[in-house]
Order: C-alpha cells, then sequence, then structure tokens
C-alpha cells in the first residue's frame, strides 16, 4: 500500500464525468422542477405549480400504476425462476451445467429493442407462433399486444426472457460462495433437502437476493425500452410507464419544467423503495467485505 | 440408504435435463425465430400454419434491407462507438481501479462507498439535464455525445479493483525501487497483470454500449447517424409498409455480432460476471 497523490489524477476521471453527468443533472432536475420552460426562451418561475398539475393529471396516475404494476408483476417470477434455475445449475451431478448456463445466459446480450420486433411477431394476434401453438394446446388465442388486459404480461414476458440469465450467474455466485461445511453439517444433523434449502441456504442467500432484488427494483421504476418498442405504451395508454411518459413530455412536448418534476418523483420513489427493501433485509447493499481492502 | 438414493438418482437427472432443455428451448426461440424469419417472404410469414424453417427461404429480405435502409452505415457506427467507447473506458476504470486497489490515500474509502453509490442513481434523473448539456456543447447527433459520459463506469472501476486486489504487491514493490512513475507502473505492470480481467470487461462493455438504446434516441437525429440497434427498432416506424421479413433481418443484424462474440467468449464472460457479482 502506498501514498501516492497521483492517486487523485487517476481516479479523478470518474469523479469528474460523474459531476457533470451525475451530480449537476440531479441538481438542476429539482431546480427545473419549479419552472415552466419549453427549451426555448427564459424559463420562468412556477413554484409548485407543476407538481400540482402532475399530481391531478390522470395519465401520470396510469403511468405511475402500469410502472409498479409491471414491478411488481414479474420481479417475483424473475427471482423465483433465476433462483430455481441457480439451483439446478449448481447441481454437482448435472452434466453439461456450462452449456445451460450459456443458453440462459445469452438473451441478455442481445439487444431488448432488437428483440422485442422478434416478440412483437412472436405474439401477433392472428399469425404469430404463440397463439398458433397455443390454439393447438387448446387454449384461445390471445390479444397480446391490442388489449388492456394482456399488454402489461406480453412485456413482463419479454422481460423474463431477457434478464432471468443475468440474475441466474449472480445468485449462482453467491450460492458457491457459501460454506460447504454448513451444509455437511446440517445434512450430519438429518436435515433433508427442504430444511437444507430453508435453513442453510436461503439465509446464506440473503445479501444476493437483497442485491437482486435492489437492482431489479430500480430497472423496473425506469422501465422505457419494451414498452416504448414492443407497445408504444398502449393499447389506450395500459402500457404507458413513467419513464415514457417523462420521455414524452420531455423530449415530444418540450415541458422540461414538468418533465423534471416527473424526474424528481420517480427519484424519490427510487430511493423510498430502496430504502423500505433496505428494512426489510435489514442488509447493506454491498456487505460482503466490498469495502475493506 | 445408499440403494434409495441411487435408483432416485436417474429419474432426478432425467427431470432436471427435461426441465433445463425446456427452459434452454424458450430462451434460445426467440432469436431463432427471428433468424428463421428474416430468410423467410414475408407473405409466408404471415400464414397460419406453424413452420419452424421457410417453406421457401429467400435472400430477397436482406437485399431489400441492405438497399433501403443505411444498415451498413449504422453497423460501422456501432462498431465505432462500441470499440472507442470499450477503449477508453477500460483505459479509465483500470485507471481509478489501480488507484484504489494499490494507493492509501486519505477519503479513500469514503470516495469508493460514494463511486458504489453512483450505481444506484436513477439513469432517467438525468437524461433531460444532461441533453441539455449536450446541446450547449453542439454534441447534439454527434458520436461523442453517446461515447464521453459513460466513459468512467462506476461498475468497471469496481470489477477491475476486484481483480487488482489479488495482484500480489511484491510486483509493483520491485519497479518502485527501480525509481518507475507511478503511471509507468501501472501501464508496463499492472495492465499486462490484468489482461484476462480486461479482455472481460471489454466484452461486457461492448455488449452494454451496442445494445443502448434510451441514450442513443435521445441523443443521435439523423438515420446516418443511428446505431444499429436504434435504425432496427425503428424500422417499422420509419415507414408502415416495411415488411416483416426485412424487419427481422433488421433484428437479426443487430443481434448477431454480440451472439457470436459470446459464443467465442461465453466461458470467460460468465466466469467474469460471476466474479463481479455487478451490472454496469
Amino acid at each position: 500500500m502506498w501514498k501516492a497523490r497521483s492517486a487523485y489524477l487517476f481516479i479523478a476521471p470518474f469523479f469528474v464525468l460523474f459531476a457533470i453527468f451525475g451530480v449537476f443533472p440531479i441538481g438542476y432536475e429539482f431546480v427545473m422542477s419549479l419552472f415552466s420552460w419549453s427549451g426555448v426562451g427564459t424559463p420562468h418561475f412556477v413554484g409548485l405549480t407543476n407538481f400540482t398539475t402532475l399530481f391531478s393529471d390522470d395519465l401520470f396516475w396510469q403511468s405511475l400504476s402500469n410502472t409498479i404494476i409491471l414491478w411488481l408483476g414479474h420481479i417475483f417470477i424473475l427471482v423465483a425462476l433465476a433462483l430455481g434455475l441457480a439451483l439446478l445449475l449448481d447441481a454437482p451431478w448435472l452434466r453439461g451445467r456450462a452449456i445451460y448456463r450459456a443458453i440462459a445466459y445469452l438473451p441478455n446480450t442481445a439487444a431488448i429493442a432488437a428483440m422485442a420486433l422478434s416478440f412483437q411477431l412472436i405474439f401477433d394476434y392472428q399469425f404469430g407462433i404463440l397463439n398458433n401453438v397455443l390454439e393447438v394446446i387448446g387454449i384461445p388465442r390471445t390479444d397480446w399486444l391490442g388489449s388492456d388486459m394482456w399488454s402489461k404480461p406480453a412485456i413482463i414476458l419479454l422481460n423474463i426472457w431477457n434478464g432471468v440469465g443475468w440474475y441466474m450467474l449472480i445468485i449462482l455466485a453467491g450460492l458457491q460462495s457459501l460454506d460447504s461445511q454448513l451444509f455437511e453439517a446440517a445434512a450430519i444433523d438429518g436435515a433433508g433437502p427442504w430444511r437444507r434449502f430453508f435453513n442453510v441456504t436461503l439465509p446464506g442467500l440473503r445479501p444476493t437476493l437483497f442485491f437482486v432484488f435492489v437492482v431489479e427494483t430500480i430497472g423496473s421504476l425506469q422501465l422505457f425500452t419494451e414498452p416504448y418498442v414492443l407497445t408504444k405504451g398502449g393499447p389506450s395508454n395500459s402500457s404507458l410507464t413513467l419513464a415514457m411518459y417523462l420521455y414524452q413530455n420531455g423530449f415530444e412536448y418540450f415541458r422540461i419544467g414538468y418533465a423534471s418534476a416527473m424526474a424528481v418523483v420517480l427519484f424519490v420513489l427510487t430511493v423510498l423503495t430502496t430504502l423500505i427493501l433496505g428494512l426489510i433485509w435489514r442488509g447493506n447493499l454491498f456487505t460482503r467485505s466490498e469495502l475493506s481492502a | 440408504m445408499s440403494t434409495l438414493r441411487a435408483r432416485n438418482r436417474l429419474p432426478r437427472k432425467m427431470v432436471a435435463h427435461t426441465v433445463l432443455i425446456v427452459v434452454s428451448v424458450a430462451f434460445l426461440f426467440p432469436i431463432a425465430w427471428m433468424i428463421s424469419a428474416s430468410f423467410t417472404p414475408s407473405d409466408e410469414i404471415f400464414s397460419s400454419g406453424i413452420h419452424l424453417f421457410p417453406v421457401h427461404p429467400t435472400l430477397e429480405n436482406y437485399r431489400m434491407a441492405f438497399q433501403s435502409f443505411p444498415l451498413l452505415r449504422n453497423l460501422g457506427n456501432s462498431i465505432l462507438i462500441a470499440g472507442v467507447y470499450t477503449i477508453g473506458a477500460s483505459f479509465l476504470c483500470a485507471l481509478a481501479a489501480f488507484a484504489f486497489a494499490k494507493f492509501d490515500f486519505p477519503f479513500r474509502n469514503a470516495l469508493f462507498a460514494i463511486l458504489l453509490a453512483t450505481m444506484m442513481v436513477p439513469a432517467l434523473m438525468t437524461i433531460l439535464p444532461a441533453f441539455i448539456i449536450m446541446s450547449d456543447l453542439h454534441w447534439v447527433n454527434t458520436y461523442q455525445s453517446v461515447i464521453v459520459p459513460f466513459l468512467a463506469s462506476a461498475f468497471g472501476i469496481f470489477f477491475m479493483r476486484q481483480y487488482m486486489l489479488g495482484i500480489p504487491d511484491e510486483f509493483i514493490d520491485s519497479a518502485r525501487i527501480d525509481g518507475a512513475s507511478n503511471f509507468r507502473i501501472f501501464w508496463t505492470i499492472v495492465v499486462p497483470l490484468c489482461r484476462p480481467a480486461l479482455a472481460v470487461l471489454g466484452i461486457m462493455q461492448i455488449i452494454g454500449q451496442w445494445n443502448q438504446f434510451l441514450w442513443p434516441l435521445i441523443m443521435l437525429r439523423d438515420s446516418s447517424m443511428y446505431t444499429v440497434v436504434l435504425a432496427v427498432a425503428s424500422l417499422p416506424a420509419s415507414n408502415f409498409n416495411t415488411p416483416w421479413g426485412v424487419v427481422m433481418v433488421g433484428g437479426t443484424v443487430a443481434v448477431l455480432p454480440l451472439i457470436l462474440i459470446f459464443l467465442v467468449m461465453q466461458r470467460g464472460i460468465i466466469a467474469g460476471i460471476m466474479a463481479g457479482g455487478l451490472k454496469g
């Protein structure tokens, strides 16, 4: 371990860039949320008007509830699938684990914006292969992308398909860091596989699962690409997310102050949910001695 | 007990493989379907039968796609943006990681904690002001606008630091005694030792940058400046009559290069993700 002033020089690029593209924008967003501005001319101060307008804007409430439904509607399924896959792919008696892992991770490397087009074709009401196959097994055709009821499940399917492999790898890494002596001791004490899972595996995975929930929650609250390409927020705004509505206001209607107010709401929402998750877990995100050199 | 176990083992394996094969098909299908559709005449895509492969395979979609849209230019844009970004970001990340891993300086742990915390900032929070900065710089619709803001990635620094912690201090000590400067030590000793980690980080950065959507959508305005992912996602919108076969060509062109890179490097990538345990 050496002491050197040049260390500050080495880390400076990160902090300079973060100051410009992170700290400044956040501060700016809070200030702009108090102004009315169309992007040209002088912004003028309007106090909390943007927020009062926002809280009486039906579309804002709909986009907020869509976002929360999409988040709660997929996160437990996603984590359960990732956990199940990780447990299976951790089994030492299973052959071909490396191949299965690679296949599960593959969707994560495919651009979601491009894959949404493939899913559009798969979900097509009349000619999509999903409905064709469902009809063969006797399930009636579903208007995935054209009905208020099914647009969210369609987005969730794309989301899970894309993300589950990455979380599987993270949980797998968590599983492999568990102390195998604990399992042996539990087995000697006569604990069956289910008891070992609930009393040894799950408690050991607590920090990993906390990390998974936090990262996926922060990502879901900003969900943009999937609805933007797959459903364009429709039909009748049934899949319009907070992120899409913010984008529309900021970059299509040029209501900079109004969009900033939405960003502030999103920020508060993100911080609150992360804090609540932290309280539920009572664990720190970076407990795994990441901070000690 | 042991005979019971032996008897249980075969069905257990069979159940596991059956489940995993079904899941694998579900993972691969949308990609395979897209590639298959790119070789299928558009009127055949919209027929009610279930065909996994085109009945009348054709290259017509590819001819039309590359003729009507600047897809080659878009591919070039993606390669340029992802390439320049990856080289710059790998360098800056390794440099900062070196400082955090091998130097002791006031506020080091606090600064590192701040760095980790920045990963939690919602990116959506920053896009409007960042766009305004970019227009003041006259950077809208330029390559640098989609490269520069992400150059120093917190994830990359974290990932490289974890790897550098494993490099024995003696390697660096001997160079110090010889009077080498800190940067020289970094460049001639640390970087070569980090090659495997840099390769994994580089691939992850290429994938992350190539697949970006929202920020390029905001910054890049002309279709000739679009990345391939952005160009492809706007194919159905740019022309309402774009045949689906052509759209599927776009999807294939946008997705396939990374899949090929992944297939070649998959061992390293998967080991790297599991070692890093965090996403960019």
